[in-house]
């Protein structure tokens, strides 16, 4: 791993004010971020980041890779759960295997986006159309996971989902909605037009994913004092499991994908989990999956880990291998 | 107090060393947090651990890629 990736990453302000949330539990201290501002901060960075990918794509031509690079994102989507699953059934019930799959498969709007801002730090290059990649690939696990569950879950207790509220869920939740749609604004502005809404959807963005970031160190600092007591098994998947899927991407990627930026994006998408669409999808489907579980497991453990030595991980192998 | 100066020297001249081959200090860093997940994998019954091999071989495989790289 680069040592000054590693130290300009972890000397980032915005991990530091994750960090700085984590410490607050810990001291029991009095701060938070009030829901409505975290909601509104969530949905900003959604939209900035879903116009920016717009825009990029406006001004990228189309190319086989785009379309290989959808493809390839859908793969990802469909087969970390699936393997994901019967690795959890080791230890965990049809319903808990199938929701933290599902979790596992999809993917981290806020990784995503911490990886962008690290990208940016670096100089890096990344093309637009990783967005759309990030925001088609939240579905296709939810169903997935709902699946894996329906095909497992036999006799008496075979599961009585209901898909039409769950395929609502997957596909038009409120950050697929808000990211698509962003995207499709930033690809149809025109640039003139664009500039105007630059210092809202850029100049401020890192400032508010520092805010968000702090936020996510606070709900995480809680989340984990509750895990810790589920167990060593949960505990030892979220950080392994990660580490393989990124690794494996990021190596894979070298013979189809072009740009290390593409790459890392790819590799931190494979390697994050979900914890904002998934969860909200599992409450409605599979109500005996428990939130305590699949939550912490991809907020407190696999998140932090991510954005501390993941990405910097993940470069180091793209950076020195094909 | 000679021995104090020496401790020193040999101190600065190791630091001296390191920012002279800073792979050596990245590849330290790498090695060490990759054991520290196989450790925990053994500890907890060889959890994951064939899926950690197969982690351990890219790694591997990056590590002498940048030594190759660094010598050229």
């Amino acid at each position: 791993m680069d040592l000054h990736l590693l130290v300009d990453n972890l000397s980032n302000p915005a991990l530091l004010f994750f960090f700085l949330g984590v410490i607050a539990v810990q001291l029991k201290s009095d701060l938070r971020i009030p829901e409505n501002s975290s909601k509104f901060i969530s949905l900003y960075l959604l939209l900035a980041i879903g116009f920016k990918g717009g825009q990029e794509l406006a001004h990228s031509e189309f190319s086989l890779e785009i379309l290989w690079s959808l493809l390839f994102g859908i793969f990802l989507a469909v087969a970390v759960p699936v393997y994901a699953y019967f690795i959890l059934r080791r230890k965990f019930s049809v319903e808990n295997a199938g929701a933290i799959a599902a979790s596992y498969g999809s993917v981290s709007a806020v990784t995503f986006v911490t990886a962008i801002s690290f990208l940016e730090l670096e100089q890096i290059a990344f093309s637009g159309h990783m967005v759309a990649v990030m925001a088609l690939m939240e579905a296709p696990s939810i169903m997935i996971g709902l699946l894996l569950i329906m095909l497992f879950k036999g006799g008496k207790e075979k599961t009585n989902i209901p898909m039409k509220n769950v395929l609502q869920h997957a596909l038009f939740n409120g950050s697929v909605l808000l990211i698509l749609g962003s995207l499709v604004i930033g690809f149809l502005a025109n640039d003139a037009q664009a500039e105007g809404i630059k210092p809202f959807t850029t100049d401020i963005f890192k400032g508010f994913l520092a805010v968000f970031l702090l936020d996510m160190g606070i709900t995480s600092g809680k989340k984990l004092n509750e895990f810790v007591k589920k167990g060593k098994f949960a505990l030892i998947f979220a950080i392994i499991v990660p580490i393989v899927n990124g690794c494996i991407v990021a190596f894979s990627t070298g013979s189809f994908i072009t740009g290390t930026g593409n790459r890392l994006l790819f590799a931190i998408l494979a390697a994050s989990a979900s914890y904002i669409a998934v969860p909200a999808a599992m409450k409605i489907a599979v109500p005996k999956a428990s939130p305590s579980l699949y939550i912490p497991m991809a907020l407190a453990i696999t998140f932090p880990f991510n954005i501390t030595l993941g990405m910097p991980l993940y470069l180091y192998i793209i950076q020195n291998t094909f | 107090m000679q021995k104090i100066n020496y401790m020193r020297e040999a101190i600065n001249n190791g630091l001296k060393k390191l920012k002279e081959k800073p792979s050596t200090l990245e590849e330290i860093i790498l090695v060490t947090t990759y054991f520290t997940f196989l450790s925990l994998s053994i500890l907890n019954n060889k959890l994951f651990l064939k899926e950690l091999a197969l982690c351990g071989l890219i790694i591997i495989f990056a590590l002498m890629s940048a030594r190759t790289k660094n010598k050229s």
